[in-house]
Order: C-alpha cells, then sequence, then structure tokens
C-alpha cells in the first residue's frame, strides 16, 4: 500500500508543485460550478431581485391613493411579498436587526452591507421579526416581512465563490505541502546538523523524501564524510610524527645518558624529557580518550583526591576540599586528565593550588583555584583553542607546551555534557569551574 | 613516563636475599632499532648480565632454540610479525619472563599486552637505568618457584573488587574508585598479603617510591590515604590496622575471582 502511495506520488519538488496546482484547479473547478449549480437553483434567495422587486411595490404604494393601496399589497402577496402597512408611531422605538444581537454586530462588522436596502428602505425590528420598511408619507410605511436576511445570499455566495475557493484550496494545499515536502525534511536535516558529530559512524541524514531532498541530504552525507577523512588523515599524520618521533628520542636517551660530562647530559636529558612532554601532549590531544573511554559509576571525589595526591608526592601544594565520596557518572581516566592539566597550569604560576569539589543532586561543581596572576579577560575566551599560549610573548620562558592542555580539558568537559568556565580569584588568581552532570542520563545528554 | 605496570604488589619477600637475580642473567634483546638495541645491551652487559639481541621474530626463533634465556625484552612494532603476536606466542610454550617495550603508551595497549601474557611494560623513550631497574625487578620476581608466576587474578574483598591488570578498583556499589599508582600497589601487596603484617621497609619495596625519593614516612602517608578511601571510618581503621612497632595488617578476607 505504501509502495503504492510512494509510486503515485511525483519524486521531485518540481512535479509535486505543478501537481498540486493541477489538484488545485481541478478542486476549484469541481466545487465551484457545484456551488454555481445550488446558487442558480433558487435555495439561495437572491436578494437583489427581492429588492428590486420591494422598491418597486413601494414606488407604487407611494403614488397609489389610500384605497388603491389594498388593491397592490394584495397582488403584491399573490408575488410572494408580504408587506403590511403601518403608521410611523408604531415604528418610533424599534431599532435596526443587525445592531441588536451580538451576531448580528459582528457580522455587520466582519462584513459591511455592500449593498444598500432599495431606495428609500431601512431594516427595522417590527415585533422580533426584521423588516424592510419603506416609508410612503407622512403617516404611514410600507414593511415587507420574510425578505431574506441571512449573509448566504446569491449576491455573496456567486461571484465570491470562484475567488474564495481558490484561495481557500490553494492556501490549504501548500501549506500542507509546503510542511510535507520542503518545511518538516529541512527542520530534520538542521537538526541533525545541529547534533552532528564527526566521529559518529551512523548515517547522520536520512536520504528520504523527494529527490531534492535526497539529493540534499546525500550531498551532506558525502561532505561529512570528507571532513571526517580529511581530519582522520591529518590526525593519522600527526600522530604517526608523534609515534616515529619516539624511537630516535629513545637513540638519543640513550646516548645522553652514556655521555660522561654530567652538565652536559644533565641538559640534553632535560631538554629530551621537554620533547617528550610535548609529544605526549599532542598525543594525548589526538587519542580521544574522552569519546573512547565509557561513561562509568565512578566516585568523583577519589578521582580529585587523587589527583591532588600525585601532585603533592612530587613537592607541589595542591590541595582538595570536599566530600569524602561523591558517586557519579563520569570517564574517569578523563576527568583525571582534565583535573591534571588545571592543576598543572596552577602549580605552573602560582604557589598554591586548591581544588574544591561541591555537589548537588544533579551536578558536581569542580572548582580548580589558585593564586597565581591569573588569566586577563581579553584573552579568556581564546585559551581553550588548540595551541594558544596566554604567555606567546615570553617566548624564552615558555619551556611548556604546546597550549593544548586547556583544549584537551574543554573537550574532556564538553564530553561529560559539562560546562567550563574561567573567574577571578580574589585577590589574586584564577578559578576554573568545572560544572559536570552526575547523572548517567544527563551525562549522555549531550549533543 | 612510563606505566609501572604490576610488576609491583607480587610479592612481600619475607627473606630479602631469595629474591636476588642470580649473577649473569641471560637477557634476549628482540627490538629492530639496531642502535637502541646495541646500547640498551651495553648498559645491561655493564649491570652484569650477558645479552644477545634479535632484530625479528624470526631471528629470535633461532636464538631461542639453540640458548637459555631468563628473560625477554620484546619490542611491539616489529617488522613482520609484532611483538603482541609474538608475545602471545611465546606464552603457548614457555613462561619465560617478557618485558614489552612499545612507542604506544596507551593504557588499551599495556592491558592487551599484559592480559596477552607480557609480565611488564615499558614505554619508549624510557631511560636505560629505568629499564635495568625493571628487568631485575622482574627476575628477582620471578625467582620465587611460587604461586606468583600465576597471572594476575581479580581479587575480591568486602564487596570491593580489585583488578591487577586494568589496575581498577571498585567498591561494594561498583563504582570505579581512582587510586595514585603507589595507593593501588600498596593494596594490591596488602590484598596478597592478608593477614600478615608488613613492614613499612617492605612496603617501600613494593610501591617503587624507593626509586623517586627514600622516604620512609611517605608509606604512611600512602597508607592514609587508602584509609580514606577504603575504609568507613578513616580514623577508626577497620580493614587497615597499623601494628605498633611492625607495620600494618591487612585484615580482610580476599578472595580470587
Amino acid at each position: 500500500m505504501k509502495t503504492l502511495l510512494r509510486r503515485l506520488v511525483p519524486q521531485s519538488l518540481r512535479v509535486q508543485l505543478m501537481a498540486i496546482i493541477l489538484v488545485a484547479m481541478l478542486v476549484v473547478i469541481v466545487i465551484g460550478s457545484a456551488f454555481e449549480r445550488i446558487t442558480n437553483s433558487g435555495y439561495v434567495p437572491d436578494m437583489e431581485i427581492v429588492a428590486e422587486r420591494a422598491g418597486v411595490v413601494a414606488a407604487l404604494l407611494r403614488q397609489a391613493p389610500a384605497e388603491e393601496r389594498a388593491v397592490i399589497l394584495k397582488a403584491a402577496k399573490d408575488a410572494g411579498l408580504d408587506f403590511r402597512l403601518l403608521s410611523l408611531e408604531q415604528l418610533a422605538g424599534t431599532s435596526s436587526p443587525q445592531q441588536r444581537t451580538t451576531m448580528g454586530r459582528i457580522i455587520n462588522t466582519l462584513f459591511p452591507p455592500d449593498r444598500e436596502p432599495p431606495l428609500g428602505g431601512r431594516w427595522l425590528m417590527i415585533s422580533d421579526q426584521p423588516a424592510l420598511v419603506f416609508t410612503l408619507d407622512q403617516g404611514t410605511a410600507a414593511a415587507l416581512f420574510g425578505a431574506p436576511d441571512t449573509l448566504l445570499t446569491s449576491q455573496f455566495v456567486s461571484p465570491a465563490t470562484y475567488y474564495l475557493l481558490a484561495l481557500v484550496v490553494l492556501f490549504v494545499l501548500f501549506s500542507f505541502f509546503a510542511v510535507w515536502a520542503v518545511t518538516d525534511p529541512l527542520k530534520r536535516i538542521s537538526a541533525a546538523v545541529g547534533s552532528a558529530e564527526l566521529d559518529n559512524d551512523d548515517e547522520l541524514f536520512v536520504e528520504r523524501g523527494s529527490i531534492e531532498m535526497v539529493g540534499l541530504a546525500r550531498a551532506l552525507n558525502t561532505m561529512r564524510a570528507r571532513i571526517r577523512t580529511m581530519i582522520d588523515n591529518r590526525t593519522r599524520m600527526l600522530r604517526s610524527v608523534s609515534h616515529d618521533l619516539r624511537t630516535p628520542l629513545t637513540r638519543l636517551r640513550l646516548r645522553a645518558e652514556r655521555m660522561d660530562d654530567g652538565v652536559l647530559r644533565g641538559a640534553m636529558l632535560s631538554d629530551i624529557g621537554h620533547i617528550e612532554g610535548l609529544i605526549d601532549e599532542t598525543l594525548t590531544y589526538l587519542r580521544h580518550d574522552v569519546s573512547t573511554e565509557e561513561l562509568q559509576r565512578a566516585d568523583i571525589a577519589s578521582v580529585l583526591q587523587t589527583v591532588c595526591a600525585e601532585f603533592t608526592d612530587v613537592g607541589f601544594s595542591v590541595s582538595y576540599t570536599g566530600p569524602d565520596r561523591l558517586p557519579g557518572w563520569c570517564k574517569p581516566n578523563a576527568l583525571a586528565r582534565a583535573i591534571t592539566n588545571l592543576c598543572d597550569n596552577g602549580v605552573k604560576f602560582a604557589p598554591n593550588v586548591k581544588v574544591v569539589l561541591t555537589a548537588t543532586d544533579e551536578a558536581a561543581l569542580i572548582e580548580v583555584i589558585d593564586n597565581g596572576p591569573g588569566i586577563p579577560e581579553t584573552v579568556r575566551a581564546r585559551v581553550f583553542e588548540p595551541f594558544y599560549k596566554v604567555d606567546a610573548s615570553r617566548g624564552a620562558n615558555a619551556k611548556r607546551g604546546f597550549g593544548l592542555g586547556l583544549s584537551i580539558v574543554a573537550d574532556i568537559v564538553h564530553g561529560h555534557g559539562g560546562i567550563i568556565e574561567l573567574d577571578d580569584n580574589r585577590p589574586t588568581g584564577l578559578v576554573v569551574k568545572v560544572d559536570l552532570p552526575r547523572g548517567l542520563v544527563a551525562a549522555q545528554a549531550m549533543p | 613516563m612510563s606505566e609501572s605496570g604490576f610488576s609491583s604488589g607480587l610479592a612481600v619477600q619475607d627473606n630479602d636475599t631469595a629474591g636476588q637475580p642470580k649473577p649473569g642473567a641471560r637477557i634476549l634483546i628482540v627490538e629492530d632499532d639496531f642502535e637502541i638495541a646495541r646500547m640498551l645491551g651495553e648498559t645491561l652487559v655493564e649491570g652484569g648480565m650477558a645479552v644477545e639481541i634479535a632484530e625479528s621474530g624470526a631471528e629470535m626463533d633461532v636464538l631461542l632454540r639453540n640458548r637459555v634465556f631468563d628473560l625477554i625484552v620484546l619490542d611491539v612494532m616489529l617488522p613482520g610479525e609484532d611483538g603482541l603476536s609474538i608475545c602471545k606466542r611465546l606464552r603457548l610454550e614457555t613462561t619465560i619472563p617478557i618485558l614489552m617495550l612499545t612507542a604506544l603508551g596507551e593504557e588499551v595497549d599495556r592491558v592487551v599486552g599484559l592480559e596477552i601474557g607480557a609480565d611488564d611494560y615499558v614505554t619508549k623513550p624510557f631511560s636505560a637505568r629505568e629499564l635495568t631497574a625493571r628487568i631485575r625487578a622482574l627476575l628477582r620476581r620471578t625467582a620465587y618457584p611460587s604461586q606468583e608466576r600465576a597471572r594476575p587474578k581479580i581479587m575480591r574483598f568486602n564487596g570491593w573488587r580489585i583488578d591487577p591488570i586494568r589496575r581498577q578498583l571498585h567498591d561494594p556499589s561498583n563504582a570505579r574508585v581512582a587510586t595514585t599508582t603507589h595507593e593501588f600497589d600498596l593494596l594490591l601487596a596488602f590484598c596478597r598479603n592478608a593477614g600478615r603484617v608488613l613492614s613499612r621497609e617492605q612496603l617501600l619495596g613494593v610501591t617503587h617510591a624507593g626509586l623517586a625519593g627514600p622516604i620512609e614516612r611517605s608509606i604512611d602517608v600512602h597508607v592514609s590515604r587508602l584509609r580514606q578511601k577504603i575504609e568507613k571510618d578513616a580514623r577508626d581503621p577497620v580493614l587497615l590496622k597499623t601494628v605498633r612497632l611492625g607495620g600494618y595488617l591487612f585484615t580482610a578476607t580476599v578472595e580470587e575471582a
């Protein structure tokens, strides 16, 4: 059934558009002619004719002497026009029908009478019946009862039919069509782009819908694949460069260790150590620990305690404040790496670093606080960019990493669905705030 | 820089002399980079060991057929058959200690290496001194004829689970608890010697802490951190008791699983 439907529906957006227009025209013609038949069949009163006749009768009455009026009234009644003579005093205190009911007022406002009642006539309510009243002379008036008072007059129906119908049909059909064929697929695609993760394998854009939409989705999928291949190639290159550097570096280190000159040996070993550090940093950045390590139940407090203990063991002042235990969902190795990087930065510039953990039911707030010089506000947004260094100008003093440390931290925090912010410490220093969702769902629901 | 493997904490010897490697231990280095192999060999020879070098798995096979070795230093990245595959193959026929050398410092590779039967793992670039120390430690360890040679197994105590290969600790609610290398090595040693009093000197040997700097008091620091992680109340320890003038005693019942 569905395949049959699919075969019947044209695949191209252009053909679909043309089909919609054809269908709309067909509908307009069929329904329009049906309306016309109803209008012409007399079910719908023709106001114009009624008004014209009433006007003629009223003119006759106005001219005729009093005794002849009865004859005219009778003749009119036979012709289907129910005229009655009323004195003007009787008419005083009556109102026009449209002004009386709310409905009438609304109709009057929405569809102002585009045609005045026939010459000298007006609408009045007489004993709760609408009547078309003509003043005959000073004392009398003729009232026509039973005249149609509805919207549904031929005046309204017949010329508007086609326009209205065409408008409504096209409008309805086009809105449905636009939603179905254009808006929905575009929404789907933009949602997919929004949640796009490059290293995730499944097909991102569903190739479904009209030919043009399928083409767009396919083009986007191809583009994504190309970008991924490009990035993969670069990553592989960088990784193999880093790897291959390790063999000559091992040789260099072994050679340096066998040197006799103690001072030179020490200097060389320190340089080698620095290069090793850079390679390690690069490999860590490229390794994507975050994407490969699985989210697991782990004690977040123990991760922070461990990082602090490792710094303390090598002689830095890094202290932990917070609960002894804090079970939550995280990637413990990645988280440890992130906090290590932050503390690493801290101890480079500050004598004391504090790691503070505070917990709510949903989140764990980790603050790494130092009393160093801090980071100027102007460059804060950039410090998370790879290869960015705050002290780039201090070239000689920059015996440090590639500037990947904070990028790795940001990657890891975002991989947890968390937020990272930099803030000022009082009186001096930097506070790095990492807000992590603790729950499994919260941590997985990140884009 | 390099991982410490699980070499530490395997056993704590009561008798210090039993663990000494015999002089003139025969080492086979399987490494395709000749320079590295040569310099490493020289260092080991200076350390009183006998060294042979093979540049590939095939050469290694020839040497193994004709000679007897006490330990193999095996590079992971070799031309032809790679180190992991060689290690797996060797393990089927022999229990000779294998120390893997690699440029891949990644956790996964370390775990794979240890799971297929390597005894320890050193990441390039390493220092000759460190590697020599590791080789000695490995030789000392494998000199015991006991059950310690068996593959390390996951152990449990009081609902806690300790995995020596992955170096992971899980609490009774199955949440991972992070530890420093020293804390883990200590806990591993305690688990393997449950019910025995361990002196600070013995524990110091276990944690490699001696390499970083001989601070005996640091054992107390590590133990107190460990208590904070595994005890309900660190001030009133139940699992890890201090023995006056003796050292520490791990009271839990440890089972292998």
